[in-house]
């Protein structure tokens, strides 16, 4: 309908001093938009032309998708007034209260303060974009074009806004950055991060994205965690019981976790190394000046171990007296702390992979070759199969030498040894050891799942008994010290020198990446991450969203007086190591309303000698 | 032109916008200003394929248009109008008759309906009639059978009015409300430096040989410079501004001459000489063995 058609049936509130007539449609223009039925899109002009060439047919084409276009741009936004939510706009705060909440959105959007319901601007103007939500100015609704006016500012720019509308119109789910997660990539991996209270790791968010907003908002929501605090207190009692189990049962999990590792790390290698496994073990156990927590630990997977096959015990005692010399030496490793678990087991089972592709064979008969070994080996005699020459290797042929074999023994007939196979699985091997070989580490305080799980009925319960178990902890030759008003300051546990110096506090210790993170270039790009990005999830949290699948930063490509030229290889490389948990960053390039999306990723050239 | 007649393009944040539907063809289709659509598409708001109004404008259009005099370039005297108790009176005035309108049409419309599926009422009504005639005749009652005839009167039926939450509202893209609005063409400065000035003449300068151009940000140039209207058409060129006095860093000009290859389209390097005319050279790798 063109405008002057709506001039003339607005004819009645042709002298209204508000409204102007153009813009407004009338009742039966109103009733036209009821039909939801005919929401196709159209073609954007068809299959492009070479160039023009003034034919009829081109010229019939465009004029085609010239009314199309007019047609499609004409039409408004209408919608059931009973699907709209409604909100208030506040200039000072420059945010959206809502009146009520209403529709799927709530679970992505928005905050609340005390009992008050909150939307960001950018939220509240994809809302009004999308015909679900009208937001009005001290009783008049807010049309799109004034949104335009007086949403945006330093803290929500045009850009932003458009990257944000661009991504939720595909269905992305945005929320502002919401700072560091300190997850770890290997946390990720496991997925751990999923089961891990965010109170739980050691260092918390570093909110540095929600600088980004104004002290207003920011009080806002320091008034209403305030708020949040009081009822947790008083249920405190009732919940402590429940976290109690959760932190154990993440305990466990993690345990286990490295314990199949550890199983099926060894399996391969069988008894052979059943020996060593004893030794070994006399041999940690002389030489660890073990804690008294970590014996507790020790004792707990010794009680695993035994219930399992012997072999299994040389592993999971390697990977317990790791935990101790990492335990002591992460102890006074703070703020913050990352264990690192790392495998070394791993490097002697693949040393000893070729012997163990030859006695796979003859599995039964591995554990006879002990203790009936053959009394001489005459070497002229005995020849060797040469891997180097054949390819396939037929055992059978040196069946005929009964001496090489363990008593009892007989090779079955179709015995074979493929080199090339051989290789293959080598090669294999190593990938898997590359993959594997990053740091294992945890942004949790190892003491977390150290804990030994207390049940107690009550909250006081719980402090008396968990206190009773400390003090039964340290008790070492000199607990008597402890009984005392004064009391050493350094306790036995304190095995290493960093965790001395920790608790005297005569260093203080920094880690690398806090260094990193001081140095103002970073600072000031940390601003520049505006988004995480999740994908669609009916089970997302606006509380607790978890890890984002990307991150962003918005770009402007703009010749016009404020272009944002690039950061320079070093900052961008910082930022993305200062996120440890590997989550892709993106840098959403914007130009006039065209966005492209960007991104750096670190690459390991391979050496090719 | 009068100031009436122009079109009115809205100075927001430094950004240039078309808010009216009927502008914003006219100047596709008369000035072949192309721009950019960046709003939500009512019909169909969550896709990216087509997007709707606003038009965001690029700065030489903007300059353009106005150095042209086919737009007013104006921004609302205050950011936010404060309604007063009247307006807010006037919008719920509004509202009301809107929906006592929808009543009527919402009531003709079911009638309408009940006109047109008139037989299968009939035929329903008719059924229920002769169950209720044959438990009567079990029942032993004496039946007239010329009962079986229905007559509807669709007009005497009473149809109940529209919910006030199922009758429709409009949303408001554009601003309908009659604000008063400042001229702010002074404000507008673009282009301000040399950088921007190059850049300016050689957008005017392709746009009077009939060109249509877009942002170039795709292929890392200045401007696509498109035969005809970019809907139908390819684009031909790759507009590169550079300054006409200035060494070409070696790397570029290969990364440009093979980028255009790739995408098969021609780069054009653009500038502005002594004579201040806008000199064109184009790139070519040619492959030569």
């Amino acid at each position: 309908m063109t405008n002057n058609a709506r001039m003339e049936q607005n004819t009645e509130r042709r002298k209204s001093n508000l409204y102007n007539c153009e813009v407004l449609i009338s009742a039966p223009e109103l009733f036209k938009y009821r039909k939801q039925t005919d929401k196709f899109l159209p073609t954007v002009g068809g299959c492009k032309d070479f160039e023009p060439d003034g034919s009829w047919l081109q010229t019939k084409k465009l004029e085609k998708f010239y009314e199309e276009r007019l047609e499609l741009l004409s039409e408004q936004r209408v919608e059931r007034y009973g699907n709209l939510v409604t909100g208030d706009w506040d200039p000072e705060k420059k945010l959206v209260q809502l009146h009520k909440e209403l529709g799927k959105f709530w679970v992505y959007m928005g905050f609340v303060d005390k009992s008050r319901k909150w939307l960001y601007p950018e939220e509240a103007l994809f809302l009004m974009e999308t015909n679900t939500m009208e937001v009005m100015y001290k009783g008049l609704p807010l049309s799109i074009q004034q949104a335009y006016q007086c949403f945006f500012s330093t803290e929500v720019t045009l850009e932003q806004y458009q990257v944000y509308t661009h991504l939720r119109r595909l269905g992305y789910v945005l929320v502002r950055h919401q700072g560091r997660l300190n997850v770890t990539e290997y946390e990720k991996k496991i997925k751990l991060d999923q089961h891990l209270k965010s109170d739980k790791r050691k260092d918390k968010k570093e909110k540095v994205g929600k600088e980004n907003e104004s002290n207003e908002i920011k009080k806002m929501k320091q008034s209403n965690s305030a708020q949040e605090l009081k009822p947790s207190e008083g249920a405190s009692e009732e919940t402590c019981d429940m976290e109690i189990v959760e932190e154990t049962s993440i305990d466990e999990s993690m345990e286990q976790t490295s314990f199949i590792k550890s199983v099926q790390e060894t399996s391969p290698v069988d008894g052979g190394l059943n020996r060593i496994a004893g030794d070994l073990h006399d041999d940690i156990e002389i030489n660890n000046d073990c804690t008294a927590q970590t014996k507790q630990i020790q004792n707990e997977q010794e009680i695993k171990t035994n219930k399992e096959a012997q072999y299994t015990k040389l592993t999971s005692d390697r990977v317990s007296h790791d935990n101790n010399t990492r335990l002591s030496e992460a102890g006074g490793d703070s703020p913050v702390i990352y264990i690192s678990y790392k495998m070394k087991s791993r490097q002697k089972c693949l040393d000893s992979d070729l012997s163990v592709s030859f006695s796979q064979p003859f599995q039964s008969s591995m554990k006879n070759i002990s203790t009936n070994q053959p009394p001489d080996w005459n070497f002229s005699e005995i020849i060797f199969p040469d891997i180097g020459k054949d390819k396939v290797l037929h055992f059978t042929k040196y069946n005929k030498n009964p001496q090489l074999f363990p008593q009892g023994v007989q090779l079955p007939d179709s015995c074979i040894f493929d080199s090339e196979k051989c290789n293959l699985n080598l090669t294999s091997n190593k990938h898997k050891k590359d993959e594997e070989n990053f740091n294992l580490e945890y942004s949790i305080d190892p003491s977390q799942w150290k804990k030994k799980p207390v049940n107690a009925k009550n909250w006081k319960e719980y402090k008396e008994k968990s206190n009773l178990l400390e003090n039964q902890e340290e008790a070492t030759p000199v607990s008597h010290l402890w009984k005392g008003e004064v009391t050493p300051l350094v306790k036995p546990c304190y095995s290493s020198l960093d965790s001395v110096i920790e608790k005297l506090q005569v260093v203080k210790n920094s880690s690398f990446m806090s260094q990193i993170f001081r140095s103002s270039s970073l600072k000031d790009l940390q601003h520049k991450v505006i988004y995480d990005v999740y994908l669609p999830d009916s089970k997302f949290k606006k509380s607790s969203p978890g890890l984002p699948h990307h991150r962003l930063c918005v770009l402007r490509l703009c010749v016009l007086r404020h272009c944002e030229p690039l950061p320079d290889l070093q900052t961008i490389t910082n930022l993305h190591h200062y996120y440890t948990d590997g989550i892709p960053l993106q840098w959403a390039v914007v130009d006039h309303g065209d966005i492209a999306f960007y991104g750096f990723t670190d690459i390991q050239i391979p050496d090719m000698l | 032109m009068s100031d009436r007649c122009r079109i009115k393009i809205y100075l927001q944040n430094q950004n240039v916008f078309v808010w009216s539907a009927k502008d914003s063809v006219t100047l596709r289709e008369e000035w072949r200003i192309v721009g950019s659509l960046v709003g939500c598409l009512p019909r169909l708001p969550r896709q990216n394929n087509q997007l709707g109004l606003p038009l965001q404008l690029l700065p030489e259009e903007t300059t353009m248009l106005l150095e042209k005099g086919v737009c007013l370039l104006v921004k609302p005297k205050e950011n936010l109008l404060e309604p007063t108790p009247e307006q807010v009176k006037e919008h719920e005035q509004l509202r009301l008759d809107l929906y006592k309108e929808q009543i009527e049409l919402f009531k003709d419309e079911r009638r309408k309906e009940m006109m047109h599926n008139l037989h299968q009422i009939k035929e329903g009504k008719r059924k229920k009639l002769k169950e209720e005639i044959e438990r009567k005749k079990e029942a032993g009652e004496t039946v007239h059978e010329t009962d079986l005839d229905v007559e509807i009167d669709i007009d005497s039926i009473q149809i109940p009015p529209v919910a006030l939450k199922n009758s429709l509202v409009q949303l408001y893209t554009e601003s309908p409300y009659n604000e008063a609005l400042d001229e702010c063409g002074s404000e507008w400065s673009y282009p301000s430096n040399d950088k921007e000035a190059t850049r300016y003449k050689v957008f005017k300068d392709l746009w009077k040989k009939g060109h249509y151009l877009t942002s170039g940000s795709k292929f890392g140039g200045d401007f696509l410079v498109y035969p005809g209207d970019p809907a139908r058409f390819h684009s031909f060129y790759i507009a590169v501004c550079r300054p006409y006095k200035q060494q070409i860093s070696m790397s570029d000009f290969i990364s440009l001459a093979r980028m255009g290859s790739n995408v098969r389209k021609t780069v054009i390097l653009c500038s502005v000489d002594d004579n201040d005319q806008v000199v064109y050279t184009s790139i070519q790798w040619t492959g030569i063995a």
